[in-house]
């Protein structure tokens, strides 16, 4: 046991790679135990990620279930692994949401059934990989392989123009990767520069000193790559494209996971590492984020088709987690944290939901729906929930991320923080409108007559999110705990350098708008 | 004395077998403008050795001529094979391989 | 060290003649492989290919027993030192993964097998003599020696108008070429009176070092000259307005062949002017550093755009070659031993997973003009899935993505030009590899994500026909069908081998690392 808790960080990366291994011995034909020994291995994968949950010390920052070995020492690049309260999350949320999707696609997908599970599990250990790595090239590695398997579960199970979508993805983030990977051997090579040793460990690049105006640069060239992924307002094309030509199991992934993995990159290296420009382009950066949550919320507002209007929700959703990331108060930031996890449920949980529809209909058009809830009530009824909870309802999830961001930010930025919070308005608008028009009025499609209501397996897939989502609306202590200490020292690092930022905004008469 | 003198006009021939090479049609003149390139450079190549009383730059010529053989061997080969198969050895027909 | 003087007691023999053997033993397989064609019998069988990989392997385990050791060979004129060693191995690997190969693709011509496998062993030699050389002699007839065996394998298919026009081209080009590397070496003579790279190096040194204002004259020569040579060398390294026979020669010439050149060529080119550039270039002569920075953009840029363009697969690996030769270019100008040593790592990298991607084009050609469009490769992915997985290995390796070796290489190489602050050339770069990855993504698409129509064809002759082939629903139908792959051991092997070192490179490379450098700290070990 003792082992298995030392390694545990390097058993879940590797376990569902080991899965992989022994699916490609199963033949091809034997779809059923394909399907069914994937999700038993990611149900097994999630379990292993609780015992992070039990085992973690909840009072320190400082990182746990460390793992270093010697990996390319002529860089100084090593196997340096290790979670604090942010990253133990969203691990939590990456395992979950593959065992979810995994068997969210019984149904949905029908075809090559054996590459597809290959891929879900081998994006399942680069999605942990990435966040688990403490050193900016492993780091790096997982981030950017991470988008092959995506790349071949939109293009190859996807609907529409699901090659066009596809290759935008992988060519947008890609090229913010590349920009941001600059970025990274920059700090790398100055790191080298003022201490003669090679180092990609990040605990170790925290302590570069760069001049403000480099720092300015590289902030720019590392938000393009987060920026893309997140993403941020004008970089965002990518993202309603990819979100609804993917399967099912594509954007529940998509949005639950990889959309985290840009503010992560904030959190854990552009923030930290670049402290002076980001006191500095933080009202920029906010109104960018709040510029997002306007625009996703109008968007979304005019969306026939019903993915399409999810994935532009998730805009307005992480301009919002922008605004209290770069608010810069320990609330606030919590509140960031927290939503990250909270959009990871409640929109994963809300895909889920729309492929439902789409396998039942086999449309995705809000106009062909209508009068469903008198035909599937357990649908209406969770469905329903899962709206209030992105629009956020107190008592479920969603409120309590919101309101943190919003109390968080306030006293910063009152202006753009009021501005934001009529997205959330938008989102009861158009939230509540699209889930009126689908599920109740009279029946106009034919379709809809022979509707059923979810199966035990659609009820599984979803009851996790739904407990999920009520757990932490009312009780989001366990959570907040662990989150916090870790903000805490985030703040400290980045205010370290908080002198630069009054003198700069003293010289360029920056208000706190 | 200096060899500027030997080394501009080697320089001389060069270019002429580079105009050659760049501005004939005609494979048989091509490989003749290549063969003056190479003389040019012998040229060159025995005057600095003579200037500077060395003998590698001699050597250096033997070698050159050596491979220029080989060279010419190769490229008649060559040729012989294209007009096989175009009946001409004009190079602007050579446009199989344009996509 | 095992030390091969005393095993094989030749202490009669001048110790340099040691700093040959590598090249020796595949020079004197070559003439017996050539010598088969005389004994019908022999040469009708498998012999000369296993003639052929012995030797390689023979000559691989001298390198390994030599290694380590510096030996200066026929008075400097050849150096075997830990550089060698490295590029030794990349170009054996090169022409073993060339030999094995050409076994069925060659046998579909009418052509005689023995010459072409001795020409392959003198390609090889060739290639191994021009990165041990260290005198301008030694140089220009390794490269002549190199360049003449990749004519007449580029020419070889006898009758095939396309190889042979492709041939000409090469030749001509190449000969042009050729002639601006001697001229070059005229004027690199004439400022400094040597001809052995060292004693250039020491004079060039010695002159900078009391500053060159004073050598007027001299300066004038070694600018014109090292400028001829640089033009000599960029052809062979086919940088960007250098390039033109490349493209031509890669498409006509005979696939393996087009491997032998991407591979075994370009690293043999590349580590010489690596050499040369070390050892002269690199003083206050002039800034060669700006007009290397140019070069690099301009081929990268130019491959890339003119790669996204064609149709072609065999096309599209030569402009795509073009683009890597810029790549590999940033590691020089980046310099010292990180950049250096990057190079070489490139360098090694580029080898597999080149020789893998064409090993995959081998399969697939039909040998008709058609079969090389990227159309074909349409739903491949589903028919031969492990072929197609390695592929895709292949060019996302190509393009610069991680766990592959060329993103390790690009990094290496994008990294030190950072630490020279060359910081415009490798936003460049950077962002010349994101616009490659599309090229490269587009073969994968047509693999994994054909058109719908083309996926039913696809999955007609695969799904419900079944794997082994025995269909009775029809074949593949319409313009797309599924090319039927040629899939033999030989090919497999190529492949494995290119995947394990692409992977191994890609995930785990410090031995490759220690090794590259280690070579480069014999570079200026003189």
């Amino acid at each position: 046991m003792d082992f298995f808790i030392k390694y545990l960080l390097s058993i879940l990366i590797f376990f569902p790679l080991a899965s992989v291994v022994l699916l490609l011995f199963i033949n091809k034909k034997n779809e059923g135990l394909l399907r069914n020994l994937a999700s038993i291995l990611s149900l097994v994968e999630f379990i292993f990620s609780v015992y992070l949950f039990v085992y973690f010390k909840p009072d320190t920052y400082k990182f746990q279930f460390v793992e270093k070995l010697n990996w390319i020492s002529t860089f100084g690049a090593s196997y340096f692994l290790g979670i604090d309260g942010v990253s133990l999350f969203l691990i939590l949320l990456t395992t979950l949401l593959t065992f979810v999707s995994l068997i969210s696609s019984y149904r949905y997908i029908k075809d090559h059934i054996k590459e597809f599970v290959i891929l879900m599990l081998t994006l399942e250990t680069f999605m942990i990989g990435t966040f688990a790595s403490l050193d900016v090239l492993l780091f790096y590695l997982f981030w950017e392989f991470m988008l092959i398997p995506m790349y071949f579960i939109i293009g190859m199970w996807g609907t529409g123009r699901r090659v066009y979508s596809a290759v935008k993805f992988v060519l947008y983030t890609l090229s913010g990767s590349l920009i941001m990977l600059f970025g990274l051997i920059y700090i790398f090579i100055l790191h080298y520069d003022q201490t003669g040793n090679f180092t990609f460990n990040i605990l170790r690049l925290y302590n570069t000193h760069i001049p403000i105006n480099l720092q300015i640069l590289l902030f720019i060239a590392l938000f393009l790559g987060f920026a893309i992924k997140i993403p941020v307002f004008p970089f965002h094309t990518w993202l309603p494209d990819a979100h609804t030509e993917a399967p099912t199991a594509g954007s529940v992934i998509l949005a639950g996971v990889l959309l985290k993995f840009g503010v992560y990159g904030f959190f854990r290296f552009a923030m930290p590492l670049l402290p002076a420009a980001t006191l500095m382009l933080a009202p920029l950066v906010i109104i960018i984020g709040v510029i997002g949550v306007l625009y996703g919320a109008l968007v979304s507002m005019v969306q026939k088709d019903l993915k399409r209007l999810v994935a532009f929700s998730s805009v307005s959703h992480m301009g919002f987690i922008m605004l209290g990331l770069f608010a810069m108060s320990a609330i606030s930031v919590d509140g960031s944290i927290l939503q990250l996890l909270n959009h990871g449920i409640t929109t994963g949980a809300l895909f889920l939901f729309v492929g439902m529809l789409y396998e039942r209909a086999h449309t995705r058009q809000i106009a062909d729906f209508g009068g469903i809830a008198k035909k599937a009530p357990i649908l209406t009824t969770l469905f329903m929930i899962s709206v209030l909870a992105s629009i956020g309802l107190p008592g479920l999830n969603g409120f309590v991320g919101e309101f943190l961001i919003l109390i968080g930010s306030f006293n910063h930025y009152m202006l753009l923080t009021i501005i934001a919070t009529s997205g959330i308005i938008f989102a009861a608008v158009y939230l509540l409108w699209m889930f009126q028009r689908v599920m109740f009025q009279g029946i106009t499609n034919p379709q809809i007559e022979s509707f059923q209501d979810m199966d035990l397996r659609e009820i599984i897939t979803v009851l996790p999110l739904i407990l999920l989502m009520f757990l932490i609306g009312f009780y989001p202590a366990p959570f907040l705990e662990r989150i916090d200490p870790t903000v805490v020292h985030f703040l400290s690092m980045i205010s370290r350098h908080g002198y630069v930022h009054n003198l700069i905004k003293l010289k360029m008469g920056l208000s706190n708008a | 004395m200096s060899i500027n003198g030997y080394l501009i006009v080697a320089g001389i021939i060069f270019c002429i077998g580079m105009l050659g090479v760049l501005m004939r049609k005609n494979l048989i003149v091509i490989f003749m403008s290549l063969e003056l390139m190479f003389n040019a450079a012998n040229l060159g190549f025995v005057a600095v050795s003579n200037y500077l009383n060395l003998i590698d730059g001699d050597i250096f010529v033997i070698f050159v001529m050596v491979v220029a053989a080989a060279e010419a061997a190769i490229a008649l080969g060559i040729a012989v094979a294209f007009y096989r198969e175009k009946g001409t050895v004009d190079i602007d027909k050579a446009q199989e391989l344009k996509l | 060290m095992l030390d091969i003087s005393q095993v094989y007691n030749i202490n009669f023999l001048e110790e340099g003649m040691l700093s040959v053997i590598p090249e020796a033993i595949v020079i004197i397989f070559a003439f017996i492989v050539l010598f088969l064609t005389f004994f019908e019998k022999l040469s009708k069988s498998d012999n000369p290919y296993y003639l052929s990989l012995i030797s390689i392997g023979f000559s691989m385990l001298y390198i390994l027993m030599l290694s380590g050791r510096t030996i200066d060979g026929f008075y400097g004129s050849i150096v075997f030192n830990r550089f060698s060693v490295f590029l030794f191995i990349g170009i054996l690997f090169s022409g073993f993964l060339t030999i094995l190969m050409s076994k069925n693709y060659i046998d579909n011509f009418e052509v005689p097998l023995p010459e072409y496998y001795s020409l392959i062993l003198f390609g090889v030699a060739s290639m191994m003599l021009l990165v041990s050389s260290n005198n301008l002699i030694m140089v220009f007839l390794s490269i002549e020696f190199m360049s003449i065996t990749a004519y007449i394998l580029t020419g070889y298919l006898k009758g095939n108008l396309r190889s042979t026009e492709a041939a000409l081209k090469y030749f001509v080009l190449g000969t042009f070429a050729s002639a601006f590397l001697i001229f070059g070496s005229v004027f690199i003579y004439a400022a400094t009176g040597h001809l052995n790279l060292y004693n250039i190096h020491f004079f060039i040194v010695n002159i900078a070092s009391k500053g060159l204002v004073n050598f007027g004259d001299i300066k004038i020569y070694l600018a014109i000259g090292l400028i001829l040579f640089l033009v000599g060398l960029a052809f062979k390294m086919s940088l960007f307005p250098f390039h033109s026979w490349t493209p031509d020669a890669y498409d006509g010439a005979p696939t393996p062949v087009t491997n032998f050149m991407a591979t075994g060529v370009k690293i043999a080119a590349f580590a010489i002017f690596l050499r040369i550039f070390s050892l002269i270039y690199n003083f206050n002569i002039m800034d060669f550093n700006n007009i290397l920075w140019m070069l690099a953009i301009l081929s990268m840029s130019f491959g890339n755009i003119a790669a996204l363009m064609s149709s072609n697969i065999k096309r599209l690996l030569a402009y795509s070659s073009i683009a890597q030769a810029g790549y590999i270019l940033v590691g020089i100008i980046g310099g010292g031993y990180y950049g250096y040593s990057g190079t070489l790592f490139y360098l090694l990298a580029y080898v597999f997973m080149t020789a893998g991607a064409f090993a995959v084009v081998i399969i697939f050609e039909n040998f008709d003009l058609m079969s090389l469009d990227i159309k074909k490769y349409s739903g491949i992915g589903y028919k031969y899935p492990i072929v197609a997985a390695a592929m895709t290995f292949f060019l996302l390796s190509l393009a610069g993505i991680p766990v592959t070796s060329g993103f390790m290489g690009k990094f290496y190489v994008f990294s030190a030009a950072i630490k020279s602050r060359y910081n415009l050339l490798v936003l460049i770069a950077f962002i010349n590899s994101a616009f490659a990855a599309f090229y490269y993504i587009k073969i994968i698409v047509r693999m994994y994500m054909p058109d719908k129509e083309e996926l039913i064809a696809s999955l007609n002759g695969v799904q419900r026909g079944g794997m082994s082939g025995g269909s009775d629903q029809g074949k593949p139908s319409g313009d797309f069908g599924i090319v039927n792959g040629k899939i033999n051991e030989e090919l497999m092997i190529v492949i494995f081998i290119c995947l394990f070192f692409t992977l191994l490179m890609g995930i785990y490379p410090q031995l490759f690392i220690n090794f590259a450098h280690n070579s480069i700290s014999s570079l200026w070990n003189i």
